[in-house]
């Protein structure tokens, strides 16, 4: 060991190591995770609050960004009967929203919020209803769905965003109510909910797959996560921060 | 002199006409600029429906043709469907509390011929609605994800099973199908998988075998 230690060309060679793993840990540790939704190459995004509630330092001209009065990029939600009329789901539903709340301590202000304020125009639904059963033949079932709509520009505008979370028999959900949620008999609504929320804001599925650990994969197995990942957060900064670059670059959604 | 007069006169009535001109186009661009900035538009709404899913480790882990085996012991599963489709139309449902609804391609489907353990869901020798999600109409074009791929005048087997509340549900007269599980077709006496399934083709009288029991 002494003898490698002292070997100058050795001693060079784990020098220039050190350098490329030290700048390999410096790029976001996600990069090319996230993938957004585009159409005709160009991202699909919101004019938030259709124009009446600009976000991020432009709303505010001359502010720095760490400025507490500079305001966050928020998207209402309304939730529908289907939501409000069981037990626990809107609850659900709440701390699903709340999962996307970001943070930028970088600059000390918030970046994103999913809001219910009175009166202004919702911009995305959550509902739920019957989306079948299984198929017999690729053993797939329908957790959840988000149709969203958009102009087609450059930019894409979104136009909005209606979630819908399956209520067949065959599902059995827990809420945040349920103690000991998941467990092996039940799915826990709010990795779903999380899901369909993170396409609500214009992530698409991520470029790693099914496979992945990221709330915003295509497939849900049981006992995975609920939570929104690390994966998904740069997504979600890349798009409503005002330093994209700092998270990561998009890549493209294989499923 | 006159002629001086007249020559004046059709000079201003030219501006004249040049600014109204310029109003009217103006006027034009300032209309389209508000109708972009309130939600209004005059281009085709584009639709994207993300599904998430899960799958059943019972029926992934067995080969496709076990699958087809035993999908009329399925309590969901009510019978399968032998038929040719015609020309689609496209309709869209409404949704109560959403800004757009949801876009559906119907195609007549003549049934010649069912599969299933009691009575056949459908009747054959008549023709019934085979309801297929998204699609394309003069305002809206809809695309959803794992839908299966329908065309006209194609010969297919459609699934009957649970399908919810997808596309209005299954009725009577309307039969709907969600995944690309739910539809195969037969080309040249082969019958063929599509999407996950894409890799599956068997003879048409060895498929029919799988529902014989």
């Amino acid at each position: 060991m002494h003898a490698i230690v002292d070997n100058p060309r050795l001693k060079k060679a784990l020098s220039m190591t050190s350098i490329l793993i030290l700048a390999l840990s410096l790029l976001p540790s996600s990069a090319l995770a996230f993938a957004l939704e585009t159409y005709n190459g160009n991202e699909i995004l919101w004019t938030i609050g259709e124009g009446s509630h600009p976000c991020g330092p432009s709303s505010v001209p001359g502010k720095p960004p760490s400025d507490p009065g500079w305001n966050p990029c928020y998207i209402n939600l309304a939730y529908l009967s289907g939501i409000t009329s069981r037990q626990g789901w809107q609850d659900t539903a709440i701390q699903a929203k709340a999962q996307w709340t970001a943070y930028d301590s970088a600059y000390n202000h918030y970046v994103f919020v999913y809001d219910d304020i009175c009166c202004q125009p919702q911009q995305a639904t959550m509902d739920a209803t019957d989306l079948g059963g299984w198929d017999p033949n690729t053993g797939i079932l329908f957790l959840g769905n988000t149709n969203f709509s958009w102009y087609p520009g450059n930019p894409n505008q979104m136009a909005s965003a209606d979630v819908q979370i399956s209520t067949n028999a065959v599902i059995a959900w827990c809420t945040v109510h349920d103690p000991g949620c998941p467990d092996s008999n039940h799915m826990m609504l709010e990795g779903v909910m999380d899901h369909e929320l993170g396409h609500g804001l214009g992530l698409a599925h991520p470029v790693q797959g099914p496979n992945s650990w990221a709330i915003l994969e295509c497939q849900h197995t049981n006992g995975e996560s609920t939570l929104v990942q690390s994966d998904d957060r740069n997504g979600e900064m890349y798009l409503y921060s005002d330093h994209a670059s700092d998270f990561g670059s998009p890549g493209s959604s294989p499923c | 002199m006159l002629a001086g007069k007249i020559a004046r006169e059709r000079r201003y009535a030219g501006v004249l006409l040049l600014v109204l001109l310029g109003m009217v186009l103006c006027g034009g661009a300032l209309a389209h600029q508000y109708l972009m900035g309130h939600g209004g538009t005059d281009r085709q709404v584009q639709q994207l429906v993300h599904p998430l899913y899960t799958t059943l480790p019972q029926i992934t882990a067995l080969t496709v043709d076990q699958r087809l085996d035993r999908d009329l012991s399925w309590p969901y599963v009510h019978g399968v469907l032998r038929g040719v489709t015609g020309s689609p139309t496209v309709r869209t449902l409404a949704r109560p509390n959403e800004r757009f609804g949801e876009v559906v391609t119907d195609f007549p489907f003549a049934a010649s011929a069912a599969y299933s353990h009691g009575t056949s869901p459908y009747p054959t020798a008549t023709t019934i609605t085979l309801r297929v999600p998204g699609g394309s109409t003069a305002s809206i074009v809809t695309r959803v994800e794992g839908a299966p791929t329908v065309a006209a005048n194609e010969e297919l087997f459609v699934f009957v099973r649970d399908q919810g509340a997808v596309a209005g549900g299954n009725t009577k007269t309307v039969l709907v199908v969600s995944s690309e599980g739910d539809v195969f077709q037969v080309r040249g006496g082969i019958v063929h998988g599509q999407g996950a399934l894409s890799a599956f083709s068997e003879p048409l009288a060895v498929f029919q075998q799988h529902f014989a029991h």
